[in-house]
């Protein structure tokens, strides 16, 4: 049965149906990230790459 | 040390394990130059077939997997680990979640490769493309993965810090799919200890198989690197990502549009039309976030461009994201179908592949190595002056590689496709289109030891570094930091809803596997479900015990690394092979042996275009029959005895996985297959072989090579006869 409605199916739909879904994801994910007021946000996001933490007790010596 | 201890007041003291990263930054060193070193000998292979040593362990067909796979599962992946684990401990401010687990993953993980490089030269092999390794090996890796899975996700769970960094999203991506994919395309039933055959047949292994052979581009080569390159970049570059609102767009497009873009490797074959086409077009679409993710590397360098030119961390990384930007224009431009149909099965894939392995990956992994090293061990790099000349070394290198491909490929595409005035191919003979090129091997070669030569001069670099720091610092103690705890974290007001979403790492790995199987169901799923795709011809019958045995020698041999198995449907592949290939002409085949390059002739159709001795003289001396042939001696074929007791386990895994034997063929499978590889043999006495050649290995093949496309050549002939 399952077999036969996929077999019946119009696959060509299908394409369409991928083309549509990813327009959604991208336009909704587009229009979320220009939310009002996350410039703020995304600056201090952006900077947590360069932190590693306070270091308190440092062992070794740079050469 | 103790791992986290809570000090009176806001903060709470940890230190990383830097020590399993310094493991893993040995393990890229040591695996990098075995891949490289691999694959320059099998650059020289087919430059010169007698660099194939005559032996049956170091052929092409064997070596190239082995290369294959030492590149990317042995050196990539430790680079991988190896910047996955300094960078999320970095970010999440707090130690790896378990010691143990990560000793388990890198120890693990070796074992893996030293198994690899084992069983890929001794013959035992799935004959998946990028998914080589047999049954118990696939087991170990699903297991491995899910140890480094856990170590990843229990760091995230214990972090200090709120949100979870862009290359951490990456991170997650990766691991994800990666389990995905390889669970999905290893399932396989085994005929023993180091033999099995996939689930799937035909046009739903390629599927299958190319969805993740694709992937793995995408999900080992890719979002792992680009996590490194979010992490790395601004702190070599000291400053913020250039736009944190164009990684959220980038990742979220990249991880919904890879998974599609799987069939663009299937162009022009017998998977239907609708699925070439959905392949095509994101392929083309990923051009966009691809570049995206390149131009939010590059202009991360903003200001800073002067350090480019004097800091080999800086220097390495800003060309790695112009050779990433580099192959993913030249990815989609592959895809499109009438630009595939020259460059599919020629060197251009070649020399795009390695494109982005060398210009991305290699150039990314040095420079986070150059970095790396000096903050792991507290030094300085040993050598500025050498690290340039790696960076020359090997950008001259990559260009000689990719340039010479560009040529090989281009000229043996056009001349396979050039038809005269007269509807005649202008070079029948495929060799012709071989002889051609064999130059270009030789400038391949040469730019692939240039490679090579850049990566000793790093690790000669980095090793001396090391062994100064060991000399000069005494004290190898981790460093201890501070943070306050994640229940210290205030709530922001205002936050965007991606920034929450961030807070909560499980939902957020949701989504990203919710993104990522899509494609995987729309594309894949019909294939498995329906019949429709696995249509059975009448006149295709399954292949007999003998021919079965002969199967899995050519799979053994690694044949499908230079040899296709799917003619186009297009003029010039008619007059040169035959009619087009059809879905169910592959449709007993666990697993499809399609291949990916033609360095030799496509063999779908080559049944009883020669004859028996034809094909022995051929195995013993290509260049008997075919002069100048670049294909190896494969002389042990006349000594290696053919296993026939296993032959009926073989027919009872396939009638398994669906392959229609009956029970009397079953029972009969020792005997039916000794009688066909008497009558071979009894052929090929009437030219002087002797009768003894019946139990070697030489037989089976040759019952197997005059199978190909036979069945459908009958069926022709025998409606033509009819309509006579």
């Amino acid at each position: 049965m399952k077999k036969e409605v996929i077999a019946s199916m119009d696959m060509s739909i299908l394409p369409t149906i991928g083309l549509l879904l990813f327009l959604a994801v991208f336009i909704g994910v587009f229009l979320w990230s220009f939310r009002k007021g996350s410039d703020l946000t995304y600056d201090e996001a952006g900077k947590a790459a360069l932190e590693d933490g306070n270091i308190v007790s440092k062992k070794g010596e740079l050469q | 040390m103790s791992t986290d201890s809570t000090n009176t007041g806001h903060l709470e003291e940890f230190s990383y394990n830097d020590r399993i990263t310094k493991w893993f930054v040995g393990a890229t060193m040591l695996w990098g130059c075995v891949a490289l070193l691999l694959g320059v000998i099998i650059a020289f292979q087919l430059a010169y077939w007698k660099f194939n040593l005559g032996l049956e362990w170091t052929t092409f067909g064997r070596l190239r997997p082995l290369h294959t796979n030492a590149a990317i599962f042995a050196f990539i992946g430790n680079a991988i680990f190896a910047g996955i684990y300094y960078s999320t401990e970095r970010l999440c401010k707090t130690r790896m979640f378990s010691d143990t687990l990560g000793w388990l993953h890198f120890w693990g993980w070796q074992l893996i490769i030293v198994a690899a490089a084992i069983s890929l030269p001794l013959g035992l092999t799935t004959g998946k493309e990028y998914a080589e390794l047999e049954w118990p090996i696939d087991i170990s890796i699903a297991v491995i993965w899910v140890i480094f899975a856990i170590n990843f996700f229990g760091t995230l769970v214990k972090r200090r810090e709120k949100h979870i960094y862009v290359a951490l999203w990456f991170y997650i991506a990766t691991i994800l799919t990666v389990a995905v994919l390889h669970i999905v395309n290893s399932i396989s039933l085994p005929v023993s200890l180091m033999k099995s055959y996939p689930i799937y047949a035909g046009v739903q292994d390629a599927l299958v198989q190319w969805w993740y052979g694709h992937n793995a581009v995408a999900f080992f080569l890719t979002t792992p690197f680009l996590g490194l390159m979010y992490y790395f970049i601004p702190k070599a570059a000291k400053r913020p990502v250039y736009s944190y609102r164009l990684s959220i767009i980038h990742f979220w497009s990249l991880v919904f549009i890879y998974i599609w873009a799987g069939p663009h490797h299937l162009l022009y074959s017998s998977v239907p039309d609708w699925v070439q086409t959905v392949g095509m077009t994101f392929s083309i679409i990923l051009w966009m976030p691809s570049w995206g993710g390149m131009i939010n590397g590059l202009l991360t360098l903003r200001g800073v461009w002067d350090k480019v030119r004097t800091e080999p961390v800086l220097k390495f990384m800003a060309t790695a994201v112009t050779f990433y930007g580099m192959a993913t224009f030249e990815g989609p431009l592959l895809s499109i179908k009438s630009v595939n149909y020259l460059g599919h099965f020629t060197d251009w894939i070649v020399g795009h592949v390695h494109a982005g392995t060398i210009g991305w990956n290699y150039m990314m992994t040095a420079g986070m190595l150059y970095f790396l090293v000096p903050k792991l061990w507290k030094t300085h790099l040993f050598s500025k002056k050498l690290a340039n000349l790696q960076f020359w070394t090997a950008t001259i290198g990559l260009v000689l590689y990719m340039m010479s491909m560009w040529a090989a490929g281009i000229t043996q595409g056009l001349m396979w496709r050039a038809v005269d005035a007269s509807g005649r191919l202008v070079y029948p003979n495929f060799i012709e289109t071989v002889v051609k090129i064999v130059p270009m091997y030789w400038v391949r070669a040469f730019g692939g030891v240039l490679v090579l030569l850049g990566f000793f001069i790093m690790v000669y670099n980095l090793v001396k570094t090391i062994q100064f720091a060991n000399k000069n610092n005494k004290d190898q103690a981790e460093d201890v930091y501070a943070a306050p705890p994640l229940s210290a974290a205030k709530e922001e007001h205002g936050a965007s809803a991606h920034r929450k979403l961030e807070g909560l790492p499980m939902l957020f790995s949701v989504l990203t596997l919710l993104a990522v199987l899509v494609g995987g169901i729309v594309e894949i799923a019909p294939s498995l479900l329906s019949d429709k795709f696995v249509e059975k011809a009448p006149h295709i019958k399954p292949y007999t015990g003998l021919e079965l045995a002969g199967r899995d020698i050519y799979i053994k041999e690694g044949c499908y690394v230079c040899h296709s198995q799917q003619v186009r449907p297009t003029p010039s592949e008619k007059l040169r092979y035959g009619d087009p290939s059809t879905a169910a002409e592959s449709v007993y085949d666990h697993p499809f042996q399609w291949g990916s390059r033609r360095i030799g002739p496509d063999l779908a159709r080559v049944g009883g275009k020669y004859n028996d001795m034809w094909h022995f003289r051929h195995m013993i001396n290509p260049r008997d029959v075919t002069p100048k042939s670049i294909m190896p001696n494969y002389g042990w074929l006349t000594k290696n005895k053919t296993n026939f007791k296993v032959i009926q386990k073989k027919l009872k895994v396939m009638k398994a996985l669906g392959v229609p034997y009956t029970d009397e063929q079953i029972a009969n499978a020792f005997n039916d297959a000794q009688m066909q590889a008497e009558k071979i043999t009894k052929g090929l006495t009437e030219h002087g072989v002797p009768m003894k050649m019946q139990s070697k290995e030489i037989i089976p093949l040759i019952a197997y090579l005059q199978r190909l496309g036979m069945d459908s050549a009958n069926a022709k002939k025998a409606i033509e006869e009819g309509q006579e």
